[in-house]
């Protein structure tokens, strides 16, 4: 089976300006949440995004899904059998149709989910908005989303105060399906739940995506959760994708040196297992002010002046294996 | 004095060292609109000179509450069971049960900040906006050298430097040396040019350098006792291997007991000397780390070790415990995790409570199947 | 308790619906609403509170059919009378029906003023739904029934003023103005504040300064003087009605300022909550995240506003008409029956004109009261979290 591409995003920059104070505080300066990315997300693939807070990886997915406009670049939705869609021209009406599309899972069950409405009309509500069909039509509908999401008829006349986290989540992930997306974006979905519900979801999204077919994009700072779902993994940087692999090599032959430093800070659970984190000194340094050449090199134990001066290409290294770092090589 | 310290010196590798914090049969319960919800029931732990105690286990476990008891720092409807004993090391070597004391008294208020220091998941919550780092810092250091006047509060040094200057002063320190106190303790937490920073807001900071911060404050005063309530699950993942290298650090400096209250196994695993697991505000298995991961008795130690994703193992698949947590209303008669339990004998879980029992080597756990 | 559930669980654990499921499937499926109604209900101060409010509200608008007379009949032989209170004995023996003392009206040989005596011999039984004047209920009912009265003569609860009107029908017919007043005022500040402060909060940028801006000068415009000045504007032959509406339009357009600004913070902060973000990300347009999200999400704050802000209307009316510069008489109202009981042979004679004035202070408390228990109750969701 050849892949088959659904998302193409093209040099994307999303830069927010910042602003004095007043009313005629003029524009400062800008914060480069993201700036130039460029991949592909194949269809009924799961792309794995990480990064550290302030990477600007929610970024990238609110990009796609047009929660906020980009500044440049290009995004394609490649539809099944209607041809590449620009994601940037749709407007007003038609952008408002062509939501059903992609859909969002939050991280904060508790904010997403009005708490006013029933479990029924929340999940309904994208439908109700796309005037989908006649009342008892939506309902079937959301009694079947609602039944694959393991939720009962039941649940649907209470109110979100009567679920928990994971409940809640179930709730979302619902809402997200019910308009039958080809695209769903995994904003940090689990990173609010306990181990076990955390578990029991991830389970759920991937029954789902063999199911249905669907594309995540799993946007996550837990390693070990992408490590579990993801197709390939990119891992992101002060607005710059660093690496961009299949899972396998991000995870056991990682190249870039922030990556190799992510995956030994994260703590095993295994005693036996010495934890030795790759050490980074320092923090994610500002986005409105990013560092000059390589961005990470303020923090790279192995940066030298060429990494201070000059910014590296994003070169494949290996087969379907990208890395933005000038000496990938000799650190092997 | 010097004893206690030479014991705790040499016995850091033994099982057996002596207790700062030793809780027996603890039970918290909140009254609210609905009823009396027990939150904590029955727990019994102990913190150890130079060890970690992790506490780790879902949201509503109660983790939290049966710390916060401690310093009784609880929401105004809560009830410590009069049954309950937290005997604590105050300063003077000798454990006192401080559960009877109300939440405002004056040895509870010595406590805290005293002998027993707290840092949070939120730095921000902790710091009032309005001072200056160093204000807060130094505010706490010359709060407790008052309170060493009382017998209670008095602070007992292990040899630390900050303490012998402490301990130099009887009387107040003054604001000069209070400052100083301030500036030596954000160098020591690792924050650069702290001499700078100590006159800085808290907003000013970034999320690690805020927790590194409060961490400053907290040990300040030289605690015996530190707890942890999640102090680095809102940090990205570099900056919490920043702080828990930080902490052990410090321990080892300053000899002194933590508590770690955590939801991620990985975290307890690579920080914690003995781990205690909580379940709907009971502990089910508690013992030394390693024993305990390797070889988890309680069927939930077992189902909550299964659940979490490995990075080393890519398989698509996770093991979820089965079903959803029961809320704290309705605790299941019998063993609290039995409605979820895959082994659970019918006809008994459901309706004894299973009492602790000891396995040797450290090791307890509540559960029939060990009997 | 242990033991209780226990028992509960054995019987069974799986098919026997438990009595407490019933109330817990009641709090699942509870709106907004009843969980703010739950809430409320245990706030026991606001209940009484809320008690008072329904009674005041009740006698101001059925204050025809409640009070005795209407508020100009004058009893001409009882002047400047202290209260009667209904009593069931006196020295002539026990009676099931209530009853006052009649009355005599003699002059003082010295002052010659007319002076009310007791006639301790003459009983006047309390009767209810007695006739009496003629009145139309809402401007539309004509009936001559009035809820209490008595056989012969008349009965003033709280006394008269020095024209002989009876003081207790006077309060409910004041008690309906002060309070309609209020609810006009509140209303009218409450439609400027939605508009002024949806449109900051909803629109933000340069028109969201521009707005705050001009609130903040409205703001800072010293009440009283304006009112002073306004009121003082009124022609003088502007009928009780116009000045009552020109009043209400004043207290509106001076109240709406604080109001507004609390729709333009509640609109921004919940417009960055997640919920909203997800309804424009289901295809709902602009309209549909105002109705069905936004709107409903504050309405419960601003009714506490709204509550909160009912005093200081109420205050304003009195106050004014106290001064002399609000209605004027013959209509009544708080600070009218107020402006009669502030001289000196008031206090001295007749202290029972300071009767209004308990009305006026146990109504703010009222409203007060009312509105912290509303403010706990009002966001129901708030401990759910965490």
């Amino acid at each position: 089976m050849t892949a088959q591409p659904l998302i193409e995003v093209q040099n994307l920059k999303v830069h927010f300006p910042v602003r004095g104070k007043g009313l005629f505080g003029g524009v400062s300066g800008y914060v480069r949440a993201v700036d130039d990315v460029s991949f592909v997300i194949n269809r009924g693939e799961t792309l794995g995004l990480v990064g550290e807070s302030g990477s600007g990886k929610t970024t990238v997915g609110r990009a796609i899904l047009r929660a906020l406009d980009a500044t440049d670049g290009q995004l394609t939705f490649h539809r099944n059998g209607a041809g590449p869609l620009d994601l940037r021209m749709l407007k007003g009406d038609s952008l408002r149709k062509f939501r059903r599309n992609m859909q969002l899972v939050f991280q904060d069950p508790y904010a997403s989910l009005n708490p006013r409405m029933t479990v029924r009309d929340i999940i309904a509500e994208p439908l109700e908005c796309l005037k989908w069909g006649t009342r008892q039509e939506i309902d079937d509908r959301v009694r079947e989303v609602a039944g694959k999401c393991k939720l009962n008829v039941e649940h649907l006349r209470r109110f979100p105060h009567a679920f928990s986290g994971g409940q809640r989540q179930r709730i979302c992930i619902a809402r997200a399906l019910v308009s039958g997306p080809q695209f769903v974006v995994c904003d940090e979905s689990v990173s609010a739940l306990d181990v076990s519900t955390q578990a029991e979801i991830l389970n759920l999204l991937m029954d789902l995506q063999d199911e249905f077919g669907f594309t995540y994009l799993f946007i996550a700072h837990d390693l070990s959760v992408v490590a579990q779902v993801s197709t390939r993994v990119a891992v992101m940087y002060v607005g710059r994708f660093v690496e961009w692999a299949p899972t396998r090599k991000i995870f056991f032959n990682p190249r870039h040196p922030y990556t190799k430093a992510l995956l030994s800070a994260v703590p095993v659970v295994d005693p036996s297992r010495e934890f030795n984190p790759f050490k980074l000194s320092g923090e994610i340094p500002n986005p409105a002010d990013p560092p000059s050449g390589c961005r990470f090199h303020t923090r790279c134990p192995h940066a030298d002046g060429r990494c201070k001066a000059e910014m590296p290409d994003w070169r494949e290294i290996d087969g379907e294996h990208f890395v933005a770092c000038h000496h990938a090589e000799r650190l092997g | 004095m010097d004893m206690e310290a030479s014991v705790g010196v040499t016995s850091t590798a033994a099982t057996e060292a002596s207790s700062v914090l030793d809780i027996r049969n603890l039970k918290v319960s909140f009254r609210t609109d609905e009823g009396i919800v027990t939150a904590v029931d029955g727990v019994s732990f102990q913190a150890r000179k130079g060890r970690t105690l992790g506490l780790v286990g879902e949201s509503g476990s109660g983790k939290s509450v049966s710390t916060r008891a401690v310093t009784k720092l609880l929401p105004k409807n809560a009830i410590i069971d009069p049954g309950s004993a937290i005997r604590l090391d105050t300063g003077n070597g000798s454990l006192t049960d401080v559960a009877p004391l109300p939440a405002n008294s004056r040895e509870i208020r010595n406590i805290r900040g005293g002998a027993v220091a707290m840092i949070f998941q939120e730095p921000m919550a902790s710091f009032s906006p309005v001072y200056t780092i160093g204000n807060q810092i130094a505010e706490a250091v010359r709060l407790h050298r008052r309170a060493a006047l009382s017998p209670l509060g008095a602070t007992e040094t292990v040899g630390d430097q900050i303490a012998e200057s402490l301990r130099a002063q009887n009387a107040k320190l003054t604001k000069q040396e209070a400052w100083e106190i301030a500036i030596e303790m954000l160098h020591k937490v690792g924050i650069s040019n702290a001499n700078l920073r100590v006159d800085q807001y808290p907003h000013e900071l970034s999320g690690g350098m805020r927790q590194r911060a409060m961490i400053a404050t907290a040990l300040s005063t030289h605690p015996k006792l530190l707890i942890a309530d999640e102090p680095t699950t809102a940090l990205d993942v570099t900056i919490q291997a920043q702080i828990l290298e930080l902490m052990g650090q410090l321990q080892a400096d300053l000899g002194m007991s933590i508590i770690f209250i955590t939801h991620d196994m990985g975290v307890i695993a690579q920080v914690a000397h003995d781990v205690a697991v909580m379940y709907l505000g009971v502990i089910v298995e508690r013992g030394p780390t390693r024993a305990l991961i390797e070889d988890p008795k309680h069927p939930y130690t077992e189902g909550l070790l299964q659940a979490i994703p490995r990075m080393d193992v890519l398989s698509r698949r996770l093991t979820p415990v089965p079903g959803d947590i029961p809320s704290p209303l309705e605790r299941p008669a019998g063993c609290p995790f039995q409605t979820r339990c895959p082994k659970r004998i019918p006809g008994r879980c459901d309706r004894e409570t299973p009492q602790e029992i000891g396995l040797g080597g450290g090791r307890f756990v509540s559960c029939f199947l060990h009997e | 308790m242990t033991d209780a559930t226990a028992t509960v669980m054995d019987t069974g654990a799986e098919t026997a619906p438990k009595a407490s499921d019933q109330r817990k499937l009641q709090y699942y499926t509870a709106s907004q609403w009843q969980l703010v109604w739950w809430r409320f209900r245990r706030h026991k101060m606001a209940m009484v509170g809320a008690g008072i409010l329904i009674l005041f509200a009740v006698f101001g608008i059925f204050a025809d059919f409640i009070a005795p007379y209407g508020p100009s009949t004058r009893d001409r032989s009882y002047l400047m009378g202290p209260p009667q209170i209904p009593m069931f004995w006196d020295r002539n023996g026990f009676s099931v029906q209530p009853f006052v003392h009649g009355i005599e009206t003699t002059r003082d040989p010295v002052t010659l003023r007319a002076v009310a005596t007791v006639d301790p011999n003459e009983r006047r039984y309390v009767q209810f739904f007695t006739t009496g004047d003629k009145y139309k209920l809402f401007g539309l009912i004509e009936s001559r029934i009035h809820l209490f009265g008595v056989d012969k003569g008349k009965i003033h609860l709280f006394g008269t003023d020095e024209l002989g009107r009876d003081l207790f029908s006077r309060t409910l017919f004041a008690t309906g103005t002060s309070l309609s007043i209020g609810v006009l005022g509140v209303l009218v500040a409450f439609v400027l504040a939605l508009i002024v402060g949806g449109i900051a909060g909803y629109m933000g940028g340069w028109i969201d300064y521009a707005i705050q801006r001009v609130t903040e000068i409205v703001r800072v415009v010293p009440v009283i003087p304006l009112y002073m000045g306004l009121a003082a504007a009124f022609p003088r032959e502007w009928s009780n009605i116009q000045v009552y509406f020109a009043m209400t339009m004043i207290f509106g357009l001076v109240g709406w300022p604080t109001l507004a600004r609390r729709v333009r913070s509640h609109l921004l902060a919940q417009r960055g909550e997640d919920y909203v973000l997800a309804a424009e990300l289901s295809g709902a347009s602009a309209g549909r995240v105002i109705t069905k999200h936004l709107l409903p999400s504050f309405t419960s704050y601003i009714i506490v506003d709204l509550v909160i802000s009912f005093p200081y209307m109420i205050l304003s009316e009195t106050a004014l008409s106290f001064i002399g510069l609000g209605l004027r008489p013959p209509s009544v109202s708080w600070g009218i029956l107020l402006q009669d009981a502030q001289n000196i042979r008031a206090i001295e004679q007749a202290p029972w004109l300071f009767l209004p004035a308990a009305f006026v202070v146990l109504a703010v408390l009222a409203f007060t009261i009312l509105g912290d228990g509303l403010r706990d109750a009002a966001d129901p969701y708030s401990v759910k979290k965490s």
